[in-house]
C-alpha cells in the first residue's frame, strides 16, 4: 500500500489526535457547499490524484440530495439569466427599432399635415385652381392617410403590454 | 475500472448477502423505506462525503484506516445513484474492506449484476457483484420490495419512487426477486 500523504490527513483525524490545525489549502471549488480544506482521513498517493475536492460530511439522508437541488436551482437561476439578458435585449432594440419607425411616419404625417393646409389655403384663395372633386378627393385621402399611420403608430408602434416573458419564465 | 487495496472477497452466496444486508437494518431498526443509508454508514463508523473526481466516471471511493472508514461520493451524480453507490461502497465495507486499503468504483462496477458464479475466477469482479448485490438488499429489502409490488400493483415507477432508486435497479431486483 502507498504511504499516505500528509496533506490528506482529515480533520477527523485531527481531532482524534486533538490536534486542530487545519492543513493546507485545496483548489478553488465550483461548488458553492465544498469545503476548502480536505476532510481528515488518508488516501494513497494514486487514489489522492483522483481526488479533486471534499465537501462537508454528510449527516443525514437528506443532504444526498444537496448537490442535486443546488445544480437544478443554478440551472434555473442561468436560464432565468440567460432569459432575460436576451429580453432585454430584444426589447432595447425593438424599442430603437420603434423609435426610428416613429420618427420617420411622424415626419411624413407632419409633412402630409402641412401639404395638405398649403393645399387647403391655396386652393380657398384661389392661388391653385383645381375641379372641386380633385380638391375633395385629395382632403378625403390625406385624411384617410392621416387616420392609417396613426393607427399604425397606436397599434403596432404601442403594441399591449404582452405576457410573453410571463411565459418564458414559467417555462423554466 | 475499479481500484482496490486490501481488500478480499469471500466466498459468499446471494442469500447470505441479503441476510447481512438485513440484519443490518434490523440491528438499526431501519427496515423502513426509504432507506437511510447516511444513518447506517454514520452507526457503524463511516463518514461520507461529496467529492469532485478528476475522472467523471468514478462514482465513489472507500478508504479505510484502522477505524477511520471514509466514503467519498461523486458530487454531480443524480440522487438515485449517489444513493446505490454509497449502499455499494457500504457493502464493501461490510463484505470486503477489513484491512487497511481503498476501493474505487466507477459507473462500470455498479452495473455488475450479470454473473453470480462464485468462482469466478476474477476476484475483482467478484467483489463487485457481491456490493451490488449487497446495495441492492440493502436499498430494497426482498420482504418490502415484495409487499409493495403488490400493494402498487407491480406499477415500475411507483416502485422505484418509494424506494428511491431508479427504475433500473428496481428493474433488476424485481428480476432478481422473481416477481416479473
Amino acid at each position: 500500500m502507498d504511504q499516505p500523504n500528509s496533506v490528506f490527513e482529515t480533520v477527523m483525524s485531527d481531532t482524534s489526535k486533538g490536534s486542530t490545525q487545519s492543513k493546507e489549502k485545496e483548489k478553488e471549488f465550483d461548488s458553492g457547499h465544498m469545503s476548502e480544506t480536505k476532510p481528515g482521513f488518508t488516501l494513497s498517493t494514486e487514489s489522492k490524484e483522483k481526488v479533486l475536492s471534499i465537501g462537508e460530511p454528510l449527516t443525514n439522508s437528506g443532504q444526498i440530495d444537496d448537490y442535486e437541488r443546488l445544480e437544478g436551482i443554478r440551472n434555473r437561476s442561468q436560464k432565468l439569466q440567460i432569459i432575460l439578458t436576451t429580453w432585454e435585449t430584444q426589447q432595447t432594440e425593438e424599442r430603437n427599432l420603434r423609435k426610428t419607425y416613429a420618427k420617420w411616419l411622424l415626419i411624413a404625417l407632419f409633412t402630409q399635415i402641412v401639404l395638405i393646409n398649403a393645399a387647403f389655403f391655396l386652393i380657398g384663395f384661389g392661388f391653385m385652381v383645381v375641379e372641386r372633386w380633385v380638391a375633395t378627393i385629395f382632403i378625403v385621402a390625406v385624411f384617410f392617410e392621416i387616420s392609417a399611420l396613426l393607427l399604425v403608430i397606436v397599434n403596432y408602434l404601442f403594441p399591449k403590454v404582452g405576457s410573453e416573458l410571463i411565459k418564458l419564465l414559467e417555462k423554466v | 475500472m475499479s481500484v482496490s487495496k486490501g481488500a478480499v472477497a469471500a466466498k459468499l452466496t446471494r442469500e447470505e448477502i441479503e441476510k447481512k444486508a438485513a440484519d443490518i437494518l434490523l440491528a438499526h431498526n431501519l427496515y423502513s423505506i426509504p432507506v437511510d443509508l447516511v444513518a447506517i454508514a454514520n452507526r457503524n463508523g463511516v463518514g461520507i462525503y461529496n467529492a469532485k473526481f478528476s475522472e467523471d466516471n468514478i462514482s465513489a471511493m472507500l478508504s479505510k484506516r484502522g477505524d477511520n472508514v471514509t466514503m467519498l461520493v461523486n458530487q454531480s451524480d443524480y440522487s438515485n445513484r449517489k444513493r446505490f453507490s454509497i449502499a455499494h461502497e457500504l457493502g464493501h465495507h461490510f463484505l470486503h474492506l477489513f484491512e487497511d486499503g481503498e476501493i474505487i468504483d466507477t459507473e462500470v462496477d455498479l452495473f455488475r449484476f450479470e454473473s453470480n458464479t462464485l468462482d469466478a475466477g476474477n476476484e475483482k469482479r467478484l467483489r463487485e457483484i457481491q456490493a451490488n448485490q449487497f446495495a441492492a438488499a440493502l436499498l430494497m429489502p426482498s420482504e418490502l420490495v415484495r409487499k409493495y409490488f403488490h400493494e402498487t400493483t407491480s406499477d415500475l415507477t411507483a416502485l422505484a419512487q418509494l424506494f428511491t432508486v431508479s427504475e433500473e435497479a428496481m428493474g433488476y431486483r424485481l428480476n432478481q426477486l422473481g416477481l416479473v
